[in-house]
């Protein structure tokens, strides 16, 4: 018995050397040939350091180009003040009414059957597939002065366009898909049955949402509101149609970036853009983070 | 609690999954509901919870009627297949969820609600896991906490979607063992919905076989085995192979022969029939009376074997099954069939 298993032990060492020793190992079916990978690799990474890394690099550089003072100074600008406040203001609203939308459209989708469905579906598709201006021009067409509700609106003393209402009605349609998008696949998976298990237990529907349903999501509704909130302060196009870029009242961070560069006023433009950039920075590591963690709760954490 | 169905009908769109069931289950009886998949059981019992509304029909619990109450108001202890624990939640958190969402009213103290905690956890034997969370229990454990949680609400009925499901054979075993005793001691009136039929004959009281929204046949699980009432559970319970037939004067015959069948009903038609023969039914000698036949294959499975005769004058396969460790015939070898109980039923369909 013990001789047979040495014999058994050398034979097999004997199979890994010959295996190392071999000169032309045999590569898996799925591996590349190594100069395909070197060129793969080099392409990506060329062509992210080039159109991604440089430019957000290049930001930074440019903000502190003339030392931290200008920096500093770009902010005592009090249009800078009120297109900072202002951004924050849209994000404030749009981000919670986004939040209440995605979630009444994830759960109707995932948790019922209705004739219309997949057009609802498609229809949530639709702020990413439409260029963000087209989107502001309906809203002006629709709630202008001059629009199909204007006469309307204007006789009820509402100001939709250029004003904030406008601007938050633009965000909000842009942002739309990011958390709904996030909630359906996940609820669609999670299925019914912890919500039926709270009900025969005697939950009422709202306890039982507070109490299963919303924590089911949370990770996911989480890395939603960030995408949500990210998109919120940083769009641009179709709040540039509906602001009229007004400084001072009607002028966001992006809009008022774009200001200040027409302006020559370069080191200014910069270091409101840095701050956009740090945004955007923070917010990605906080989503890596929460891929990392709860990769399992995330229902499509790699789609992004 | 007793429990009354009557009439129940279900449809789902145009597909009707319930045509017309009538039920009564006895207080403390524990039942199980029969099936192969798409055979309704699943929304009976969806029904009873009150997580599926029925198109017809009623259900009454302890002579009340019951069709319009919400799930909330049935009080129903409910056990799904995939255990649906809430896994943000403590082990001692899902059980007493049901508790803690009473309205202040009714809801018991915190300290009543942990003493229940605690003996409803010495009762499924994991009394030290109340601090821990779903994901660090396995299958079975789960599955025992799922049961607690729904007997926390003190349920008047407890009704179990195929609770063994997702386990593997041999947990599913000592589970269903450890239901039955559980049951024994606590008797709770208990439906439970299977398609194992191992599980229905060896854990039920009565057994009811379902198939296409209906009920096949109920009785107990000694009734279900040895006299099935339908082709269909002779189909669905045990093993048995049939034979085409034809009956000739109230007489049976498998092609030529005649064939005698011990505790047969007096057949009051002729033609075509279908006979339905259990393997363990069939013996077989080397010369006498009986039913001749030609051995065509030997199959050893475990600590039986199944041989394969050929009716002579026939293409029709009767199986056969002896024990392990007595001496085989040989392929080619000749018999005589006796067959001891079958089923046989008019038409050829």
């Amino acid at each position: 018995m013990s001789d047979s298993s040495v014999a058994l032990a050398v034979s097999l060492e004997e199979t890994t050397a010959a295996v190392a020793a071999s000169p032309s190992r045999r590569r898996l079916p799925t591996e590349e040939a190594p100069w395909v990978r070197r060129l793969l690799i080099t392409l990506a990474v060329g062509f992210l350091g080039l159109f991604l890394l440089l430019p957000l690099v290049t930001v930074f550089m440019e903000a502190f180009r003339k030392g931290a003072g200008a920096f500093i100074h770009a902010f005592a600008d009090p249009a800078a003040v009120d297109a900072i406040l202002l951004t924050l203001m849209v994000a404030v609203i749009a981000v919670p009414a986004n939040l209440v939308f995605g979630i009444s459209a994830a759960w109707a989708i995932a948790k019922f059957d209705f004739r219309g469905k997949a057009f609802l579906v498609t229809l949530i598709d639709l702020p990413f597939s439409v260029s963000p201006v087209v989107a502001g021009l309906v809203y002006v067409l629709l709630y202008a002065n001059h629009g199909i509700f204007g006469g309307w609106l204007q006789s009820a003393g509402i100001q939709i366009i250029f004003a904030l209402p406008g601007i938050i009605m633009a965000t909000v349609f842009v942002t739309f898909p990011f958390i709904a998008r996030e909630l359906i696949p996940l609820m669609e998976e999670l299925g019914n049955t912890d919500e039926e298990a709270a009900l025969t237990l005697g939950a009422s529907g709202f306890r039982m949402f507070w109490t299963v349903t919303l924590p089911n999501v949370k990770w996911a509704l989480l890395y939603g509101v960030l995408l949500c909130n990210a998109r919120a302060m940083g769009e641009f196009g179709a709040v540039s149609v509906v602001s009229g870029h007004i400084r001072g009242y009607t002028n966001t961070m992006p809009l008022h970036i774009e200001i200040l560069y027409n302006e020559y006023q370069f080191v200014a433009a910069f270091a409101v853009a840095s701050l956009l950039a740090a945004l955007a920075l923070v917010t990605l590591g906080i989503k890596s983070w929460l891929e990392h963690r709860y990769a399992g709760d995330l229902a499509a954490g790699h789609r992004h | 609690m007793e429990l009354d169905i009557r009439n129940l009908t279900k449809t789902f769109g145009s597909t009707a999954a319930l045509h017309g069931v009538d039920l009564k289950v006895a207080s403390g009886e524990l039942l199980a509901l029969l099936g192969p998949s798409g055979s309704g059981k699943t929304t009976l019992l969806r029904c009873v919870a009150g997580l599926e509304i029925p198109s017809g029909g009623q259900i009454l619990f302890g002579g009340e009627d019951a069709s319009f109450k919400s799930v909330q108001e049935r009080n129903i202890g409910f056990v799904f297949q995939h255990y649906a624990l809430f896994k943000h939640l403590t082990i001692a958190d899902n059980i007493s969820y049901g508790l803690r969402v009473r309205p202040r009213r009714t809801r018991p103290t915190a300290a009543a609600i942990r003493n229940k905690v605690e003996e409803l956890l010495a009762l499924i034997q994991l009394p030290e896991y109340g601090g821990r969370y779903p994901s660090q229990l396995s299958g079975g454990q789960r599955q025992r906490v799922a049961l607690a949680r729904a007997l926390a609400v003190e349920p008047r009925v407890l009704l179990l979607d195929e609770p063994f499901g997702a386990l593997d054979a041999k947990v599913r075993k000592e589970l269903r063992v450890w239901l039955r005793e559980f049951h024994d001691r606590t008797g709770h009136t208990t439906l439970f919905v299977t398609h194992d039929q191992e599980e229905a004959l060896d854990l039920a009281d009565r057994v009811i076989v379902m198939s296409n929204g209906k009920i096949e046949q109920e009785g107990s699980p000694e009734d279900i085995y040895d006299r099935p009432a339908t082709p269909f559970v002779f189909d669905f319970i045990g093993e048995s192979v049939r034979l085409d037939i034809h009956v000739d004067k109230g007489r049976p015959f498998v092609g030529q022969q005649e064939v005698s069948i011990p505790r047969l009903p007096p057949l009051l038609f002729d033609g075509p029939a279908k006979l339905y023969v259990r393997p363990e039914h069939v013996a077989f000698r080397r010369d006498g009376e009986g039913l001749w036949a030609t051995v065509v294959s030997l199959h050893r499975s475990g600590s039986s074997r199944r041989i394969g005769f050929r009716a002579d004058g026939t293409e029709m396969i009767i199986e056969a099954l002896t024990p392990a460790d007595r001496e085989p015939p040989r392929i080619g070898d000749r018999a005589a069939l006796e067959i001891r109980a079958a089923g046989l039923f008019s038409g050829t369909a």
